[in-house]
């Protein structure tokens, strides 16, 4: 009998650690990004997913009340470049530097996953400025550099926090891959040996899928196992480029090999604004602040974002690095105070990037059936005198107390 | 005969340029909401009247005499002229290339002879830049490769010519040193001492016992009165500013213990530092900082970037003004120092009240680079070094619309910003 007893207590205190959290955000301004913001509104989250938004919803018994008023709420930020988890001090100390495996400029079938630092003290960080998912790219000194995953700064495994293990195919043109294999005298030295690697790889990589289909005992061949998706047209190849020609080049050889192609960097992105329209090619851009300090970014304009969004080009603002990859929102409001419609600079860093990377159907507003990536801040979130007060990320609120936040307790 | 036409010319050449600045007609910037760093710190509905290059009238009804050239500040918002502590502008000029990298004499560790402004490259285009990021001033440093890189220069954005830069005279002659990681990886890289940190200390005792002994050498000299000279040797000539006192000292410095040991290698040889400059760890030791009258150049959030930045945090701002520190906001940056405004703005996000943010940009800056007396505050008397914006400086939306240098309109956007912005065209 005690021991029913104590099963059956041990089984109910599990149960209700494992119940769904129901939490209900009340009294906000809350921004959708599906239309205007809704003042005095209600989100529901129920779970992993949002059940309800809206002005007048009654809230259902068995919801925590949180109360918003005079605050605002967001759909989680999506960051949609950073090396976050494959850098943890930078290039000074190596031995916590994954971002490239510069030991060779055709590296396609390598994945960000197998490098990402769970325990990054980068994380807790960005994550308190409303950042709850980024795109973690490999670095860009090789041409193919391997393949980018969405993840989440939320807690648990790797397996809770991966949402894509591979989202695309990067491929790199312009100053790092000459700059990085030039100087040993090693093919990539110049733009045009880079793109010559590029179409040879990816010739072999079609050659390959052939053999496969004729022999299907053909020696597998990883790294261009990794790229039929990319020729075949099923994956986005991510291409970072910044400067025009290079730009040019990645749109030639778009269409030399039929990819479903994404720019990223693209500082001069704004010189073919109608042609990247015209062929719904999307953009990642870098920071907004990219300034003309290299040779290829010697075109950097403030307004890139706003000219972009003229011309009708779908475009998501990044931020690139692993520690400024919290200084997000700031970049798509400065995007802002340089011509960018306001509502165009939210969606660049929400619903944008997930509809440019295909998630749009489950993250990037805030929309009932959409999984519960909300944020609360003092107002609006571009805004650096306003601070994030609450993150949930799949319905999980995460403290936003780190180890930042106990270095400053210890000596304030 | 000569020595006197000599004299005649130098008076009128004297007159012609002090009436140059003086032919400005008189500029009053109308109804703004001023933000002082002074007190008080904010004038609604405020008035600046400009006369000579100087602040001359501030206030609620400031009269504008009849040849006045207005400017109409409604919905604006003045700030006294940015100044940036720790710039690299023109000795690290655009584009970044090995031909224009002349801020590291990394030639040897200690090179106190040599000196920012033969670096300075004074059509660097990051300067045109700063300037329409409302930046008056700039403390332009030699990197930190070196323990002692060099001596510093102060430099007020306004062209003179093709000069997009011109001489702060009257700003006091300063000394850039570097302790931690940078200077012990170039030179262990290179098995030199200093490879360790206590190798950097063992080399800043040395040559500071060095010019101990030159200065008493030269005392010696002096006094005896007879004898020929000692010989001259510009570093320790260098040296000898700081021991007196004649030169003020900044210390590029990440870790709270090398601040401690840097003050205490200061009072060892009686030197005062006059400012840490990155302090990422300045909040571990803010009470020492103020308790001993050293200032502070930092950043609002940077961290992480190498070890001894690990502990850097965005609350470093707020301890910092709490516990009585003179800090001010810095770029080390050449695209940073573009919005060193919003720069300040994120320390108001982590604690920092609004006026003290102003103050880290502004006067606080001013007085590290030692010309707190002249520019970095709206106030009567000090150059009309201005910064108008066309909403407040902390909003994220606000931009600088002009930026004024001793009474000039150096900057406006509407006149210059789609020129200054095609870097490709003016190349």
């Amino acid at each position: 009998m005690k021991r029913l007893a104590f099963l059956v207590l041990v089984l109910v205190t599990f149960s209700s650690t494992l119940a769904a959290a129901r939490i209900a955000l009340v009294g906000g301004r809350v921004y959708t990004l599906t239309g205007a913001p809704i003042e005095n509104g209600v989100v529901l989250i129920d779970g992993e997913r949002i059940r309800a938004v809206g002005a007048d919803l009654d809230i259902p018994a068995g919801f925590e009340r949180i109360d918003v008023s005079g605050r605002s709420v967001f759909p989680g930020l999506i960051n949609a470049s950073t090396v976050l988890g494959l850098s943890e001090y930078g290039g000074l100390v190596p031995s916590t530097v994954d971002t490239n495996e510069a030991t060779g400029p055709v590296t396609p079938q390598l994945r960000v996953t197998d490098a990402f630092h769970l325990d990054s003290r980068n994380i807790p960080v960005v994550r308190r400025y409303g950042v709850t998912q980024v795109l973690v790219t490999p670095g860009a000194n090789n041409v193919f550099s391997g393949q980018s995953a969405l993840v989440s700064l939320g807690e648990g495994l790797l397996s809770d926090v991966v949402r894509v293990s591979s989202v695309g195919i990067h491929i790199n043109l312009g100053e790092p891959p000459r700059s990085t294999y030039g100087p040993r005298n090693k093919m990539p030295m110049t733009r045009m040996g880079i793109a010559a690697l590029v179409r040879q790889t990816l010739i072999n990589a079609k050659q390959y899928v052939a053999k496969m289909e004729r022999d299907p005992s053909t020696k597998p061949d990883l790294a261009l196992q990794a790229l039929i998706p990319a020729v075949r047209g099923e994956k986005p190849v991510i291409i970072r480029a910044q400067r025009l020609d290079d730009l040019l080049t990645a749109l030639r050889l778009t269409e030399e090999f039929g990819l479903r192609t994404i720019l990223t960097e693209a500082a001069d992105a704004y010189k073919i604004a109608e042609k990247l329209a015209a062929r719904n090619i999307p953009v990642i851009l870098g920071q907004v602040t990219t300034q003309p300090s290299s040779i290829e970014t010697q075109g950097a304009v403030y307004e890139n974002a706003a000219l972009l969004h003229k011309a009708g080009v779908l475009f998501a603002i990044s931020t690139g690095g692993a520690q400024q990859a919290g200084q997000l929102p700031f970049e798509a409001g400065i995007a802002a105070a340089y011509g960018l419609d306001k509502g165009e600079a939210l969606r660049s860093i929400t619903i944008n990037p997930a509809r440019i990377l295909g998630i749009d159907d489950r993250y990037g507003t805030l929309e009932s059936g959409k999984i519960a990536d909300v944020v609360v801040a003092d107002g609006l979130i571009l805004q650096p005198r306003n601070r994030v007060r609450y993150v949930f990320i799949k319905g999980q609120q995460i403290s936003l107390r780190g180890w930042q936040e106990e270095l400053y307790e210890k000596y304030r | 005969m000569i020595k006197i036409k000599v004299l005649c010319g130098l008076a009128s050449l004297a007159v012609s340029l002090g009436s140059l600045v003086a032919q400005q007609s008189p500029l009053l910037i109308r109804n703004a909401t001023l933000l002082t760093a002074a007190e008080p710190a904010v004038i609604q509905n405020g008035s600046i009247l400009v006369r000579g290059g100087e602040i001359a009238a501030i206030g609620t009804s400031v009269q504008a005499p009849e040849n006045a050239t207005v400017i109409d500040g409604t919905g604006m918002f003045v700030l006294p002229g940015i100044i940036d502590t720790h710039s690299h502008l023109g000795v690290y000029s655009w584009p970044s290339v090995d031909a224009n990298a002349d801020g590291n004499e990394m030639t040897e560790p200690v090179t106190p002879q040599v000196r920012a402004i033969d670096s300075f490259n004074f059509e660097d285009p990051a300067i045109l830049r700063a300037v329409a990021g409302g930046v008056t001033t700039i403390q332009v440093f030699p990197g930190s490769g070196n323990l002692i890189g060099g001596q510093s220069v102060v430099l007020k954005l306004r062209p003179d010519g093709p000069a997009l830069a011109t001489l702060f005279r009257e700003a006091p002659p300063g000394m850039k040193m570097a302790m931690g990681e940078n200077p012990k990886r170039v030179y262990g890289g290179r098995n030199q001492i200093p490879s360790t940190r206590m190798g950097n200390f063992a080399v800043m005792r040395e040559v500071f016992t060095q010019a101990k002994a030159y200065r008493q050498e030269w005392t010696k000299w002096r006094s005896s009165g007879e004898g020929n000279p000692p010989d001259r040797d510009l570093r320790m000539e260098a040296l000898v500013e700081i021991l007196e006192g004649s030169r003020n000292v900044h210390i590029h410095c990440y870790r709270q213990d090398e601040m401690q040991n840097m003050i205490q290698l200061s009072e060892e040889f009686g030197f005062r530092i006059r400012s840490f400059q990155h302090t990422v760890e300045g909040y571990k030791v803010a009470s020492l900082l103020a308790q001993k009258g050293v200032g502070a150049s930092t950043w609002p959030d940077t961290f992480g970037g190498k070890m001894e930045m690990a502990d850097g945090i965005p609350y470093n701002p707020v301890i910092l003004a709490s516990k009585g520190v003179t800090y001010a906001i810095h770029s080390d940056s050449p695209d940073s120092i573009q919005r060193l405004w919003h720069e300040a703005a994120r320390t108001v996000g982590y604690g920092v009240p609004e006026d003290m943010a102003v103050k880290s940009i502004t006067w606080n800056a001013a007085w590290i680079a030692g010309v707190e007396g002249l520019t970095g505050s709206l106030e009567v008397g000090k150059a009309a070094d201005l910064a108008i914006f066309n909403g407040h400086p902390f909003d994220i939306f606000s931009l600088v619309q002009k930026t004024i240098i001793d009474g000039e309109v150096v900057f406006d956007r509407e006149r210059d910003w789609a020129k200054w912005n095609k870097l490709e065209v003016q190349q």
